[in-house]
């Protein structure tokens, strides 16, 4: 059986490229794969030209230059726009119907079949069911951003792409909504989740791509993306210490800085180094596990400047 | 094509705007076409300077030219240019483009099902409208103990026909400018302004014996709208629907339907290729 990784990927981009005039490029040469099966964040800055590209692989936006395919087909035909379900930015939906109407009108375009037993089912999976018949204008924005992923989730989508599901959204209603993220990117289903929010990304995603002005500057899994593991050592007398760290097979480097020690290994060998220090003569008085946070990374990549 | 008609129909009956534009434009009907004239004439009668002939517009033979009148050059015109911006430029408005664009029918046949649609409802409104000409002027006639006759079946068809026409010409011009404008406010703005106003000065300039002027206003869309409701009536009622300014004399019926016709094909034609090839941000 193939591997994920082995498996054309459901989203494929090369060298797309968005350009309004000479001065605005929104997205420039984009090379982007989203595997079947993970949920690929796709992080970056306010402005980074994410929206863009989310428009651009549902057939909203015509790239300037470069192609895309989703689900094997150009983006915004049928064939593709079949399998796909979507929120892009804020939530939008006719405000004088109902939250089953609005459903009813999306499951008709999409040619579901018995549109009425999807409808309610996608109400149900998205805890609506008990105000399906207010009018969309009543709705709380938690509410709406509910009803724009029940609503994607209508045609049973093998790719989900939800863009900023989060925006607006109290703490309860965030949390509410990456129970959901993680309930319905359950299974076979693909999500394509972009966001600016480092934790969300950290929480829900498997395989993140972080963009900046227009361009994919990484793109691995958290881990990846974060680096390896290390430890940060306090000890007496800091040189000797050093030498004895050195010393250890499976440490990768060792730094010392500020006063202690950063060194590259699986901190998960912790008790470990430190009784070698401590047979060594040598006095540890802080030891703990580092890494860096995909803030960190993100902002290392994206730059300080950027409003985050 | 099909489920994007019924959505859009579904959406358009649902929608409270189409309610009250078409329940508004059935009582000017009753109101300016009927009732205001039955109470002017009531009060007048007896006076001895007043002809005390019925006026032949308030007779049920007559009710074809007389809801008519209300189509091209009155406030029918307008209602349904409102109409047709609102079909299309409420869209942009909620952002719902997005919406229905990423689903399955593609750009084309969804716009296709709202034309539909739209055509739909005018030809519902063109219905009702004539009923209710048809009711009221039956009442006011009994009332007056006047004669109840009715015209022929074949000019109802053809007053519908053309009230249709008048209609889509307007509804279109709105769908035209809202897609143009990708909004509703400047569309109706502009839209009324040219349909109430500019038209009827361009016309006032055209009364000054200038040929040139003259003949472009027989292109205009007010213009062959109230030329072919006038088709109608008889001469003294042509004359009160047109309202022409001294020199201009009315276009021929069967001009008069193909320049509509060729407004409503050219405003449904920009807005499809403008709405195909642009960009849904």
């Amino acid at each position: 059986m193939e591997s994920a990784e082995e498996r054309p990927p459901l989203v494929e981009t090369r060298g797309l490229t968005k350009r309004y005039s000479s001065r605005i490029t929104a997205v420039d040469d984009l090379y982007l794969s989203v595997r079947r099966g993970e949920v690929y964040g796709f992080l970056g800055p306010n402005g980074a030209g994410k929206t863009t590209t989310l428009r651009m692989l549902l057939g909203l936006i015509r790239p300037t230059s470069g192609s895309a395919t989703v689900m094997g087909a150009p983006p915004g035909s049928p064939q593709s726009l079949d399998r796909v379900g979507s929120v892009v930015e804020s939530p939008a939906f006719y405000p004088y119907l109902s939250g089953r109407d609005n459903l009813d009108v999306v499951a008709r375009l999409c040619g579901v079949e018995n549109p009425k037993k999807r409808v309610e089912k996608a109400l149900e999976q998205v805890g609506l069911s008990g105000r399906a018949s207010d009018k969309y204008k009543k709705y709380s924005l938690g509410m709406k951003q509910r009803l724009g992923v029940a609503a994607a989730l209508l045609k049973d989508p093998e790719l989900l792409i939800l863009d900023e599901p989060t925006n607006g959204l109290d703490p309860k209603g965030m949390a509410e909504m990456r129970d959901l993220i993680k309930q319905v990117g359950q299974g076979e289903r693909t999500v394509l989740l972009s966001s600016h929010l480092m934790s969300e990304v950290e929480q829900v995603c498997s395989r993140v791509g972080i963009i900046r002005k227009g361009r994919l500057r990484a793109e691995g899994s958290v881990a990846e993306l974060r680096g390896k593991g290390g430890l940060y050592v306090k000890a007496e007398p800091l040189e000797e210490a050093a030498r004895v760290l050195r010393s250890i097979e499976g440490v990768e480097s060792v730094e010392i800085k500020d006063g202690a020690i950063h060194l590259i290994t699986n901190p998960e060998r912790a008790s470990e180094i430190s009784a070698k220090l401590f047979a060594s003569g040598i006095s540890v008085s802080e030891l703990k596990a580092e890494q860096r946070s995909l803030e960190e990374v993100f902002l290392e990549l994206t730059g300080e400047e950027e409003e985050v | 094509m099909g489920a994007s008609f019924i959505v859009e129909f579904k959406k358009l009956y649902k929608r409270p705007a189409t309610w009250v534009v078409g329940l508004i434009f059935l009582a000017l009907i009753v109101l300016f076409s009927y009732v205001l004239p039955y109470v002017v004439i009531s009060s007048l009668q007896g006076r001895a300077n007043i002809p005390q002939q019925f006026p032949p517009n308030l007779l049920p033979k007559n009710f074809v030219v007389t809801v008519l009148g209300q189509f091209g050059g009155g406030f029918g015109s307008a209602l349904v240019l409102i109409l047709g911006v609102l079909s299309v430029g409420s869209e942009y408005s909620w952002q719902t483009f997005k919406l229905a664009l990423t689903q399955r029918p593609g750009r084309l046949p969804f716009l296709g099902g709202k034309l539909l649609a739209v055509g739909a409802v005018l030809a519902i409104l063109t219905v009702l409208a004539f009923a209710v000409g048809a009711i009221t002027s039956y009442i006011i006639s009994a009332l007056h103990g006047s004669s109840s006759g009715w015209p022929a079946f074949g000019e109802i068809l053809k007053g519908l026909g053309a009230a249709w026409l008048i209609l889509a010409t307007f509804a279109a011009l709105g769908f035209f400018l809202a897609t143009l404008f990708r909004g509703s406010a400047l569309a109706i703005g502009l839209g009324l302004v040219y349909t109430l106003v500019l038209e009827s000065l361009f016309l006032r300039i055209a009364s000054f014996q200038s040929e040139t002027v003259a003949k472009i206003s027989k292109a205009l869309p007010v213009r062959n709208a109230t030329d072919l409701a006038s088709h109608f009536g008889s001469s003294q009622q042509a004359a009160q629907i047109s309202n022409l300014p001294a020199g201009l004399k009315p276009i021929a019926a069967s001009h008069a339907a193909l320049v509509l016709i060729a407004y409503v094909v050219v405003f449904l034609a920009i807005s499809l290729l403008l709405f195909r090839w642009r960009d849904v941000t």
